[in-house]
């Protein structure tokens, strides 16, 4: 036995002590067997003996019981040679009635030890009648051998008969002792052919089979070993195995080597997306159809107070984080997903204490009714633009709305008028203000400008409009008036207010004054610019009636 | 010797082997098949209670069994060697002379013998004929 196999053994015997001392009821038998049936040598040796035992077995009794059968018929071939032997004398004793010679012939044969009785008849005549006559003439063994007797002198005269009866104990005891024999020169021959058998299987197929197994089993793979060829068996399959198995181990060792590669690059590769997802300053995130987030980056974490990680307990849906309440989003994803096509809007989320965030939101259809997004921070922009737009719309001197301005919001105004009110449009002129830009320069006349605006708006409510929409020429916007009444009382207040002495700095004072056309209306329908025509005649009319006063548009 | 012999037995055949018994012995005729069992044993008395006192002739010994049952002399002296083991059954008795076997078949009532047919005369009776 070789060396590992011994260690093998003598490791698992080792191993097995401790649970059979612990409980001795399992039986010796169950680990035995299960040790034998793990490995192959034992079980190749197990079944050749058993299968070739259990033909030998067989074999034998087949040999046994035909060796029986031809060793009797042989016994009673002899039997009845022996007869034929003694016929004539017999046929003698029975054509002269001898009785003597009869009874000598009979003897004679009864000294056979394969014959239990001899009768020898003349006629109906019992001549001689030897042997044990209780013998039972059992069916089994020899029927009892009848050789008929001619006369010695005429071959077709009968004389009498010759009877025999076959020791049937003895034959059998003769007959089973012969095939006994057969039997185990047939056992010994199959046990040591078995043994051969099982010792060629073993050593030239079983233990170099079991040897790669273990081979197999104890190598590391990647790390370079191959399986040592069995010695002797360079040329058959074993060797064929062998290779094979060697130059399968080889490629599986090139193909991790090629995966470990693959994976590291996978990996360097994955860290740098990684890298650019968690650290872009743009918002990244996953949607499925119903608007739930499935994936975000840090950035959009932070920007929509989200965990950093998605929490599979929790949804979080979109538009709610957005304060989407006019289902703008909705409208955006179903763009996205029945286009198939990107899609994008800004959405303006509350942030902070005061200030809102502008968030320009970009939808890309993902196979599975998913979308990708991506987020900007646009709210600089926004800001930007709001400042732009509100910087087109204002006088830079005054502060107040210009003519662009004041155009853009009287519409909002006159369209969001209740039936139950009425709206004023006021033209404010000023009078005199030419003069005192001829005479005390730009400077002074920008004061007057400055404080005229102050004027007007000190004079209205924090919600009606009050506007410059030329060089010395306002325009006021009284909101949800409840009669013409209360413009007549603010155009009155204008007009005197602005009557007052104006300081122009450097300790100069300029006076000026104001002429006011004022365009009432209660109708929505109206529209601005007629309503403006309206308020200008009126005033017109107010210059020419003496300046410094007011003059409501007819029809107002 | 031979010549006479060869004579002898072609006049006995001329006139045949005549089978003789004790004319007081009741018997008028045997079978071919009674002589022949009463020669070789199988029958052992002529008369009831008495055993039958066979002799054969000795010169026409050959004759007869050849005639009688198809067989040689050697075969004969054979099948009594067998029978003589037991000493049960006797061989006929033997005879050198015609005349004496004539005497003797005379004198006794269960005897019986066989001679040249010619020579047969009123002390025996003849009860079979053996042409061949």
């Amino acid at each position: 036995m070789a060396p590992w196999s011994i260690h093998a053994s003598r490791r698992c015997c080792a191993l097995r002590t401790d649970p059979l001392t612990r409980a001795p009821d399992v039986g010796a038998g169950t680990a035995t067997s299960h040790q034998f049936g793990a490995s192959v040598v034992w079980r190749t040796t197990l079944l050749i003996l058993f299968f070739a035992g259990l033909v030998g077995i067989l074999v034998a009794l087949a040999s046994t019981v035909m060796v029986a059968r031809e060793e009797r018929e042989r016994m009673k071939q002899s039997l009845v040679e022996l007869m034929e032997t003694v016929e004539r004398t017999a046929s003698v004793a029975a054509f002269a009635r001898d009785e003597q010679l009869a009874n000598e012939v009979a003897r004679g044969l009864l000294r056979n030890g394969a014959v239990s009785r001899v009768v020898i008849r003349e006629g109906e005549n019992e001549l001689a009648a030897v042997g044990d006559a209780s013998v039972d003439t059992r069916t089994v063994t020899l029927p009892v051998l009848t050789l008929p007797l001619a006369s010695p002198f005429d071959p077709a005269e009968r004389v009498g008969e010759l009877q025999l009866w076959p020791a049937g104990e003895r034959i059998e005891h003769d007959a089973g002792a012969y095939s006994g024999y057969i039997a185990i020169i047939l056992l010994v021959q199959l046990v040591v052919v078995v043994l051969a058998v099982a010792w060629v299987v073993l050593n030239v197929v079983t233990r170099p089979v079991k040897k790669l197994s273990d081979d197999l089993h104890l190598l590391k793979v990647g790390s370079g070993e191959q399986i040592v060829l069995p010695p002797g068996h360079r040329n058959d399959e074993i060797g064929r195995l062998t290779e094979d198995i060697n130059s399968l181990i080889g490629r599986t060792g090139d193909l991790l080597a090629a995966e470990r590669d693959m994976r590291a690059q996978l990996e360097e590769s994955e860290r740098k997306f990684r890298l650019l997802f968690e650290s872009a300053q743009t918002g990244i995130f996953t949607l499925d159809g119903e608007g739930v987030l499935q994936d975000w980056n840090p950035w959009f974490s932070r920007m929509l107070g989200l965990p950093a990680h998605g929490d599979a307990a929790r949804r979080y849906a979109l538009g709610a984080l957005l304060g989407d309440d006019t289902s703008r989003l909705d409208a955006l994803m179903v763009r996205t997903l029945s286009d198939q096509r990107p899609a994008a809007a800004d959405f303006e989320m509350p942030h902070g204490t005061a200030g809102s965030l502008w968030l320009h939101l970009v939808l890309n259809p993902m196979p599975g009714n998913l979308m990708q997004g991506i987020v900007n921070d646009v709210s600089e922009q926004k800001r930007a633009e709001a400042s732009a737009i509100a910087m087109a719309e204002r006088d830079p001197l005054t502060g107040l709305l210009n003519r662009r301005g004041i155009e853009h919001r009287l519409g909002d105004a006159l369209a969001s008028l209740r039936p139950d009110s009425g709206l004023a449009l006021m033209v404010v002129d000023l009078d005199g203000f030419k003069q005192v830009n001829d005479t005390m320069g730009h400077d002074a006349g920008d004061r007057v400008l400055v404080a005229a605006a102050r004027h007007l708006e000190a004079v209205v409510r924090r919600t009606d409009l009050v506007a410059r929409i030329g060089g010395d020429e306002f325009v006021v916007v009284l909101c949800a008036l409840e009669s013409a009444d209360t413009a007549r009382f603010i155009a009155s207040k204008i007009v005197s207010t602005l009557a007052r002495p104006v300081d122009c700095g450097d300790g100069q004072s300029a006076t000026i004054g104001a002429s006011v056309g004022v365009a009432y209306t209660a109708a929505p329908a109206d529209l601005a610019d007629k309503l403006m025509r309206r308020a200008d005649d009126a005033m017109y009319e107010a210059k020419r009636a003496g300046k410094s006063q007011f003059r409501f548009a007819t029809g107002s | 010797m031979a010549l006479w012999l060869a004579l002898y037995g072609a006049a006995a055949a001329a006139n045949g082997i005549a089978v003789i018994v004790n004319p007081d012995s009741g018997i008028d005729s045997i079978s071919r098949e009674e002589v022949s069992h009463l020669f070789l044993g199988r029958i052992k008395h002529l008369q009831p209670g008495m055993p039958a006192l066979v002799i054969d002739t000795l010169p026409l010994r050959q004759a007869f069994y050849q005639s009688l049952v198809r067989r040689g002399i050697p075969e004969i002296n054979a099948y009594w060697a067998r029978l003589r083991f037991s000493g049960r059954t006797q061989p006929p008795l033997q005879i050198e002379d015609a005349a004496m076997v004539i005497e003797r078949v005379a004198r006794d009532r269960n005897a019986i013998g066989y001679i040249n047919g010619a020579l047969v005369d009123s002390r025996v009776k003849t009860v079979l004929r053996l042409e061949d």
